[in-house]
């Protein structure tokens, strides 16, 4: 009888378990945005972190848009010359990049370079009693740890990505008309054809919701990190992994509710 | 004078106790760490709570600090419950409180002169920021540190420096209630006696009450006034601190003497508790 029951019974633990893990880190996420709302601003904090989530992130991001538009122009020649349809590629390449791979590809870089990263700052104060001393000093260490760098994953993803676009863009163009003989003025034709302020914007909304996820997960993994080093590279590890997942969830639901309709 | 009821004696006390503490009780799971906590810590005295690894002693003191909550059990700081106050007036409670956590956990991405000036602003410290700055060069003289530590990162420093920058950040805002969770672990004799010494000046020099978390007993004679212990969940035995190596009580006793022999089984010594966050 137990044989029969017991994979209802870790079912049932599964699905429990991942409820009151959403609703803890739900719970956590308002209490991060709320601290918004509450007196004192830190905004040098808010600065620094941007600088660290957005300006230190630009040559990673930078490099990943570049080799990535280059490559889709390289592909889709490959692929579209079959059909003598070599000069869609332009308009492949910024399609592409603005709609999916900028703010995909950002993303999975931020969360590796900055999810981990925050996870691991905020995990060794966890465990070295820092953020029990920020609550004995008087300070909300959910507004003075969490609340900033959330603002600043917002703010800087969008930034980032931008970039990326006009980057990645630049990657298609350089190979096509460096290696593949397309003329300037006709791939750059083709591209402004092809680019919809609307499939931008989308694009930068994507963005702005991955770096709050990624920022979240993060602080949350940091803060509810515990079992010394080990706890902390665990904690590391699950931001990205999730992070990770989550923006590819989010990805296809934000593209379905936007492109499909 | 010692007593085995807490309650009893604080019938007898003619002053309010600083802190009172009735009933307090936390679990984890179906682990029972604090099993009703009976406790009065004087005003402008020191008092030390002893006890083995595991026992809940800081737990006890995170429950004081709203770091954790307990599941049952009233926490007052003169007559107030900080467990029912606001979130706002129970933030105004811990501005009149300072701690030196036993790692000192001193902010490791600030130079030393900023955690204590972090300490001075947490606290509402007026003044500008040259006054501030004054102010905590001050503190760390208090504390015997010169103006060289100021600008050095926490990781520069030994630990028993750590301690004294913790304990400067402690004092910043000029607190009337101080704890301390094992404030001479890890540290050589003579910087635990230093350490001491900065204890016992606050309670008589400020006027400050001070709570102790200890298993040092040199540490726990040489500062406290009073002292408690803390074993299977509860207050066992509390009295004048000059009796704690002589208490009469056989649990004590075996504690405070280091015997391997009596009332406490040695496999109770070893399982740390789990204080969670």
């Amino acid at each position: 009888m137990r044989a029969l029951t017991l994979p209802f019974i870790l079912l049932g633990r599964g699905v429990l378990g991942g409820l009151r893990h959403a609703g803890a880190l739900s719970l956590f996420a308002l209490r991060g945005l709320a601290g918004v709302l509450r007196l004192p601003f830190h905004g040098q904090i808010i600065l620094s972190c941007l600088l660290e989530i957005g300006f230190l992130s630009l040559p990673v991001v930078a490099l990943t848009a570049i080799f990535s538009g280059a490559v889709i122009a390289l592909q889709s020649y490959t692929g579209f010359s079959h059909y003598h349809a070599q000069n869609a590629i332009g308009g492949i390449v910024v399609m592409s990049i603005t709609k999916e791979l900028g703010p995909v590809l950002a993303g999975l870089m931020v969360a590796g370079r900055i999810g981990a990263a925050i996870a691991a700052q905020i995990g060794a104060m966890r465990v070295t009693d820092q953020i029990d001393a920020l609550s004995t000093l008087a300070t909300d260490p959910v507004k003075y740890l969490v609340t900033p760098r959330l603002i600043a994953g917002i703010l800087a993803l969008p930034f980032l990505v931008l970039v990326a676009d006009i980057l990645g863009v630049a990657g298609g163009f350089i190979v096509a008309v460096g290696k593949l003989g397309f003329s300037p003025a006709l791939y750059m034709h083709t591209t402004f054809a092809s680019l919809h302020s609307h499939d931008v914007l989308v694009g930068l909304l994507k963005a702005a919701v991955f770096g709050f996820l990624i920022t979240l997960l993060g602080c949350y993994e940091g803060y509810h990190s515990r079992g010394g080093a080990e706890g902390v590279g665990r904690a590391a590890t699950a931001t990205v992994v999730a992070s990770s997942i989550l923006i590819l969830a989010f990805d296809y639901l934000l593209t379905d509710l936007f492109f499909t309709a | 004078m010692t007593t085995s009821s807490p309650i009893a004696r604080q019938d007898t006390m003619t002053d309010q106790p600083r802190l009172r503490i009735r009933g307090l009780k936390k679990s984890f799971g179906d682990r029972t760490v604090l099993n009703g906590i009976d406790l009065d810590v004087p005003a402008g005295k020191s008092t030390v709570i002893i006890g083995g690894s595991g026992n809940g002693k800081s737990l006890l003191l995170r429950c004081i600090l709203g770091l954790i909550e307990p599941d049952e059990g009233i926490i007052e700081i003169d007559g107030e419950n900080i467990l029912r106050a606001s979130r706002r007036r129970r933030e105004a409670l811990l501005g009149r409180i300072g701690m030196l956590f036993q790692n000192a956990a001193l902010f490791d991405s600030m130079s030393v002169l900023d955690n204590i000036l972090f300490g001075l602003q947490a606290k509402g410290s007026g003044g500008s920021r040259k006054e501030q700055e004054q102010e905590a060069l001050n503190l760390l003289s208090r504390v015997g540190l010169g103006a060289h530590v100021a600008p050095l990162n926490p990781a520069e420093l030994s630990g028993g420096m750590q301690k004294r920058v913790g304990l400067a950040r402690a004092l910043a805002g000029r607190p009337d209630i101080l704890f301390f969770d094992e404030p001479t672990t890890g540290l050589d004799p003579i910087m635990s006696a230093v350490i001491d010494g900065l204890i016992s000046s606050c309670v008589t020099r400020l006027g400050s009450t001070a709570l102790t978390i200890t298993h040092d007993m040199t540490s726990a004679t040489r500062i406290g006034d009073h002292a408690a212990m803390l074993y299977g969940g509860k207050i066992i035995w509390q009295g004048p601190a000059s009796t704690l190596m002589d208490s009469g009580n056989p649990i004590v006793d075996q504690f405070t003497h280091g015997r391997r022999e009596g009332p406490i089984p040695t496999s109770s010594m070893t399982a740390s508790s789990s204080t969670g966050n």
